[in-house]
């Protein structure tokens, strides 16, 4: 092949690729805000910042995609952080006055275990008795947001250690904690999907469930399994949370289900599953913080946030619709 | 007044770089029944869709009653007297017959709905139709068959005073005997004036139906002429652009007394006390009409449906498959009659779906080995002759013939010593066909065992070493090749006994 088709086909990969055009918002999204703020926006420091305030929601998109790749959805997560956090912290105030300051593994894996739990309750009912996923979470996310502020009378509560403290605000390597367990989880999650028998089959799901189940996956577990993951990683946000709130915040995870669902959906996800990657889902929570950033950097409205974000999740939509 | 009451000529259409249509013409004479005919992607849809207005022609001019018109939309089409059937018939299932006749031409003042008109206006179009073979006008659609279906489908048709209506292989779903009363159907349209095109793969249909044909082979028009001047033979050579000696290709069959699959009263909701036994390597048809019950029992022993009683054994051991991952475990597969809604992953490329079923194959502990991947699903796609330019093409763009590849390359690729193929050859064009039964005898030489339900007698007759032929969920018999006739299998297939 000469260099010259080489390069054209390099330009068609590139042009097929359907997480082009998320990167390509990305990258217009990163040179706009370089323009609107060039002192502040692209510094390290402010990049380092924006990368912490998208891990959360960014662990929380992780286990929304795989949801969303099965043909599902899940809304509960809101209320897995909140009650991850809350509890956690309930449990390392007794712990921080035992004078522990670690990492509390024990209770950590604990809170992980039931978020994994309320993913399996999730998808027994959704998949057992063949009901919409959009109801049966739905209905989940206020039973357990009604537990958490039973539970904490709705008052902020509990304490961090000292591990957690430093995980909130702390660097390795100059990186934020946070962003390195968000990248971990990221790496995990990717092989998951794209190296895995397990990948395999939530893309087969998703794409035709019936033609799935009669080629012998067992759509039914590996359904049940996607929301097990999607709670384990609502888990681990509500735990990143309360590390960076440093307090058990029954109110403090609004908001992450709709953001993780529009960053998957910005990044090309099909609400209809089978269509999706986790890297396009990198992309538009990568978008939605820099969107944040920016328009807190220039001084906008802070009401201006929800209608700009607004604009840009129609446009992603309307551009995939083009795409087929 | 133009003795055509539709041409189409010089009409050319591409897709990004592919042409669809080159220069094609039709010919349609007033009043007359026109066969349009080539293989799968000869261009026939396109053709439609440029006549109903889905697309626009890049090139090339439409006469409808000698006058030249622009087709803008499928509205347009209506409005001009176009009126299309398609395979999937377009009405809504929780609507009844009434109601979808007068969908988008409701009888209102001012948006009140003035019930008594449309029943009256519907009931007209609906009685020309049916001629009182539907029950009941005010049930919704879904209660009715597909039979049914298609009548209002006409009538709605009809009611828009369309003057051509074009059919998209009506015929595909429907029984003999159905299929004799749309003919009936569209004979009295032909006699009342009206100008139908008739789109089918079932050469049969054509000489016993139509009047004139064209052929279309690669988005190119071939010839067109009556039907009287030519016999079948003739017209498959237009088709495939090459004489094709012999439908199916000669057996090479080593069947040998090994049983590999026993079913023994096997009875579930829709087929009572059926058994049966499949040597190894061979091929045996499965007969019988639609509804007979036979897609039911094979998908009862593949466990992708419950069975009320009755044992199965594959290679002499009693098998328990609740769920098809257990078939698969025994060495089961299914190439099921419905390709898109339930064997293939439209959105995926070839080669995922190739491996669906193979992935333990291409796998260590549960990850993917993707240098294994390729290489085996570049050997069925190469052994199958999967036509396309790389195994990462999204199976929704392929043509029927080659989703069909696709389909059996997964099940090669799982290594299934026993394969069921429900309709392997609907809707794929004859070229394609021989391939697959090419395929199938080849299988069968390697020692694996294939049942094959089949609706049409040819090939039921000429793949088969044996076949059982099923009416109303029972086994009525058995025929050996010596047996094969039509009027044996028809008689089984109606539930009489045959001599």
């Amino acid at each position: 092949m000469s260099k010259e088709a080489e390069k054209i086909s390099v330009l068609q990969r590139i042009k097929n690729n359907p997480v082009s055009v998320p990167y390509g918002v990305l990258v217009l999204t990163f040179i706009i805000s370089t323009i609107a703020s060039p002192d502040i926006f692209p510094t390290y420091s402010n990049i380092m910042n924006i990368l912490r305030q998208a891990s959360i929601v960014g662990v929380v998109s992780i286990g929304m995609t795989v949801v969303l790749l099965v043909g599902g959805i899940d809304l509960s997560v809101t209320s897995i952080m909140a009650l991850t956090a809350c509890l956690l912290a309930d449990m390392m105030e007794k712990g921080a006055a035992a004078g522990q300051t670690g990492i509390m593994a024990g209770q950590v894996v604990l809170v992980l275990i039931l978020g994994c739990l309320i993913g399996l309750i999730n998808g027994i009912i959704v998949v057992t008795r063949k009901l919409e996923a959009f109801i049966v979470t739905l209905a989940m996310n206020m039973i357990i947001k009604g537990v958490v502020m039973v539970y904490t009378k709705g008052a902020p509560g509990g304490k961090v250690t000292e591990f957690w403290q430093n995980f909130g605000s702390g660097y390795v390597l100059g990186i934020p904690c946070a962003v390195i367990l968000y990248a971990a989880a990221m790496i995990v999650f990717l092989i998951v999907l794209h190296k895995t028998v397990y990948g395999r089959h939530i893309y087969a799901i998703g794409s035709n469930a019936e033609a799935a189940r009669l080629t012998g996956i067992k759509v039914n577990f590996n359904k049940i399994m996607a929301y097990v993951l999607c709670g384990f990683t609502a888990a681990l946000a509500g735990v990143m949370l309360m590390a960076r709130v440093r307090v058990g915040e029954p109110n403090g995870s609004t908001g992450y289900d709709m953001d993780a669902l529009a960053a998957a959906v910005i990044g090309g996800t099909a609400m209809s599953g089978g269509v999706g990657t986790l890297a396009g889902t990198l992309a538009g929570v990568i978008i939605m913080a820099m969107v944040n950033n920016i328009l807190n950097l220039i001084g906008a409205d802070p009401n201006l946030q929800s209608l700009i974000k607004g604009l840009i999740i129609l446009v992603a939509v309307i551009f995939q619709r083009k795409e087929k | 007044m133009s003795e055509y009451a539709l041409e189409m000529l010089g009409v050319t259409k591409t897709f990004s770089k592919v042409t669809a249509l080159d220069n094609v013409n039709l010919r349609v004479k007033k009043g007359e029944i026109h066969a349009l005919i080539g293989e799968n992607g000869a261009g026939k849809s396109t053709l439609m869709k440029v006549l109903s207005g889905v697309y626009k022609a890049d090139a090339g001019t439409v006469r409808i009653n000698g006058e030249e018109v622009s087709i803008k939309n499928p509205r347009d089409a209506i409005d001009k007297g176009v009126a299309i059937i398609y395979q999937e018939l377009s009405l809504v299932p929780e609507l009844n017959a009434i109601k979808n006749v007068m969908l988008g031409q409701e009888k209102n003042t001012l948006q009140i709905i003035n019930t008594k008109k449309e029943n009256e206006f519907a009931k007209e179009y609906l009685d020309y139709v049916s001629r009182g073979s539907i029950p009941s006008y005010k049930v919704p659609v879904k209660s009715l068959s597909v039979a049914q279906q298609q009548m209002i489908d006409i009538a709605k048709a009809l009611s828009y005073h369309s003057k051509i209506i074009i059919m998209d292989e009506p015929s595909d779903s429907l029984t003999n005997s159905e299929i004799e009363t749309l003919f009936e159907i569209v004979r009295k349209l032909k006699e009342d004036g009206i100008t139908v095109i008739y789109i089918s793969h079932r050469l049969e249909e054509l000489f016993a139906l139509c009047d004139r044909v064209t052929v279309l082979r690669d988005g190119k028009y071939i010839t067109d002429t009556d039907i009287a001047d030519i016999d079948k033979d003739w017209l498959i050579s237009k088709m495939i652009g090459r004489d094709l000696k012999d439908t199916f290709p000669p057996r090479h069959r080593s069947r040998s007394s090994e049983t590999v699959l026993e079913v023994e009263g096997l009875t579930g909701e829709r087929f009572k006390n059926v058994s049966f036994e499949l040597k190894k390597g061979e091929i045996l048809g499965l007969g019988g009409l639609v509804g007979a019950g036979r897609t039911e029992v094979l998908r009862a022993i593949f466990g992708a449906d419950k069975h009320s009683a009755g044992t199965i054994k594959v290679n002499g051991e009693e098998a328990h498959i609740n769920h098809p991952n257990k078939a698969l475990k025994y060495g089961l597969g299914f190439a099921t009659e419905d390709r898109k809604s339930q064997g293939l992953f439209l959105n995926q490329g070839i080669q995922d779906n190739i491996l669906a079923a193979a992935l333990d194959k291409v796998s260590v502990s549960g990850f993917m080995q993707s240098k294994k991947e390729q290489a085996l699903a570049e050997k069925y796609f190469g052994e199958l002759k999967v036509v396309s330019p790389d195994m990462d093409k999204l199976c929704k763009y392929l043509s029927g013939g080659n989703q069909q590849k696709v389909v059996l390359a997964k099940w090669l690729a799982s290594e299934c010593k026993i394969l069921f193929l429900d309709e392997p050859t609907r809707g794929i064009d004859v070229g394609a066909k021989y391939e697959i039964y090419l395929l199938m005898d080849k299988l069968v030489q390697e020692g694996v065992s294939i049942i094959m339900i089949s609706s049409e007698m040819p090939e039921l007759m000429g793949v088969s070493d044996r076949v059982l032929v099923m009416h109303e969920g029972t086994i009525t018999g058995e025929l050996m090749t010596g047996d094969f006739s039509e009027e044996n299998i028809m008689k089984l297939a109606s539930g009489e006994s045959v001599a």
